[in-house]
């Protein structure tokens, strides 16, 4: 009973935010279509990637997901195990419902562009994997495939997202400095420096062959990585943030 | 044994010990007044047994259960505070809905009826309520949750003198008609003192009284009359203070006495708790 409200309410949390996304998603799919429509023979053009918007949104909504639902859970009596229980189901429920939205939306904005030639619609999953399918695009594997890959990078995003704000809520004022400086610091200006200068780009390249192989890029391409990659993320992430939300108490 | 089992709880804020070792029963529908001077502990104290924080030793069991992140026990307990838990932008409605999907048996045609009553606005924002509006909010779904514990920390923060009264009005209405534990933490202990049948005194984060108001009220008494006489008697007597108008004086005075050894034009009366309260809670 308890595990059910906590879920029921951190998903009714995103019920405002969740319906102006996918409004804003649709408004650009029908500009491109417009924009499109009045295209000469001779000029291409493509609209790719818009999943991207999903699993950043997803990140986002993990980002908020902590602070105000910990809050409300404490003065309803709800343990910090029911409240992540809820939020792992919530976290299931989410990734399944947007990517089966992302899906039809794709099948839509496909559908309003099919009677043009040199208007490309592509998911980021196409854009992937497509020599995969080479020559076998229209089969039921594909859709399964895109599907449950969009299923488990949206769940390790908003899992990212959990473990990033239960981090923050952790750290004292100093820890929350110390990690705000130091992370990008090292990410954006230390490492890249260091990168250049000692090892000659060594991890540059090995950081993108990592992420290749997560992908299963340099594997056929095989989408199959990306998913153990994406649950394997997600679990990690999982892990650390209920090592963070076990022992988190109420902050004035 | 029903009611809630605190068994030497301690909890420390860096160099400062919220909590020394406190141990506490608070047993089935009583009303129970936790007294304590600002910064004793009351409020870590009632933390720690809803889950808030998390004591750094020690057990509260609610019903014999665990009581530390059990869902079963924590279901039990409804705690307002001084501070709003509830989200920004969460209007009072929408705080009344998910307090009835939380706690099974909320009453909502009685929160609605106190809602009425206290001419609290349901379409308002929790956050744009005043401030004695927002503890209105508080008292109303605290009462309305029919939890078996409920802890009401300030609960009258804000309140003017006829919201007051309705609050405890309706407190022991609800008590009348459904008895159930209340623990109300306050400094108004004037006020409250009709409504408490325990008191637990706290002190620097130990717990230095508990017992029956009664039976703390009968450690003293307060003897009327004329100033002169009243000097002269309680001379060699220990007095916690002295209320003057006129030529006439009260005091209140620790220990007992024999009613019949007073001199003439002299009158003895019941203790004042926040008097006794004064004297306990003294450096």
């Amino acid at each position: 009973m308890n595990l059910k409200s906590a879920v029921k309410y951190q998903i009714m949390d995103g019920r405002i935010a969740i319906p102006v996304f996918y409004l804003v998603m649709f408004s650009v799919m029908v500009l491109f279509s417009i924009s499109v429509s009045g295209l000469g023979e001779g000029t291409f053009a493509t609209i790719s990637g818009l999943e991207m918007a999903t699993i950043i949104f997803l990140f986002v909504v993990g980002l908020n997901a902590f602070r105000e639902t910990f809050r409300m859970m404490m003065q309803n009596g709800i343990s910090r195990k029911t409240m992540f229980k809820g939020y792992v189901i919530t976290v299931l429920i989410l990734s399944i419902g947007m990517s089966l939205i992302n899906a039809v939306m794709l099948w839509i904005g496909k559908a309003m562009v099919a009677t043009k030639d040199n208007v490309l619609y592509r998911s980021l999953f196409e854009q992937l994997y497509e020599m995969r399918y080479a020559g076998n695009t229209g089969g039921v594997q594909p859709v399964l495939e895109e599907l449950m890959f969009m299923i488990c990078l949206s769940g390790a995003a908003m899992m990212f997202g959990y473990f990033i704000t239960t981090l923050y809520y952790r750290l004292n004022k100093a820890g929350k400095i110390a990690v705000s400086i130091s992370v990008p610091g090292i990410l954006i200006v230390g490492l890249p420096i260091f990168d250049a200068v000692v090892t000659g780009g060594m991890i540059y390249r090995a950081f993108w062959r990592f992420v290749a192989f997560a992908f299963g890029l340099l594997s056929g391409p095989n989408p199959y990585y990306a998913m153990v990659s994406s649950l394997l993320a997600a679990a990690l992430f999982a892990v650390f943030s209920w090592m963070l939300v076990r022992r988190a108490v109420i902050k004035d | 044994m029903r009611g809630i089992e605190v068994r030497n709880i301690a909890k420390n804020y860096g160099e400062v010990q919220a909590l020394k070792n406190v141990s506490v029963f608070f047993g089935e529908n009583k009303i129970y007044g936790l007294l304590g001077r600002n910064g004793a502990g009351k409020t870590t104290l009632l933390n720690c047994i809803t889950g808030r924080i998390f004591p750094d030793s020690g057990q509260i069991f609610v019903d014999g259960e665990p009581a530390i992140e059990n869902d079963s026990a924590q279901g039990k307990i409804f705690m307002m505070g001084e501070k709003n838990f509830y989200p920004e932008g969460m209007k009072v409605r929408d705080a009344i809905k998910w307090t009835e999907e939380f706690y099974p048996d909320f009453d909502r045609d009685y929160c609605l009826k106190l809602a009425k009553q206290f001419g609290l606005n349901q379409n308002k924002k929790i956050k744009n309520l005043s401030t004695g509006y927002g503890s209105i909010f508080k008292l109303i779904l605290t009462l309305s949750t029919n939890a078996p514990y409920l802890f009401f920390d300030e609960p009258v923060l804000g309140l003017d003198a006829n919201h007051r009264d309705m609050f405890y009005k309706a407190l022991l209405q609800k008590y009348v008609e459904k008895p159930f534990t209340a623990v109300i933490s306050t400094h108004l202990i004037e006020e409250v003192s009709g409504v408490i049948e325990k008191v637990v005194i706290i002190k620097k984060g130990e717990i230095i009284r508990n017992q029956s108001v009664e039976e703390l009220l009968s450690k003293g008494y307060t003897l009327s009359g004329s100033a002169s006489a009243i000097d002269s008697f309680i001379e060699d007597k220990t007095v916690l203070g002295v209320d003057s108008l006129g030529g006439l004086k009260t005091a209140y005075v620790i220990g007992t006495i024999d009613p019949a050894s007073l001199p003439a034009g002299m009158e003895i009366g019941r203790m004042d708790l926040q008097k006794l309260f004064i004297h306990l809670t003294n450096e």
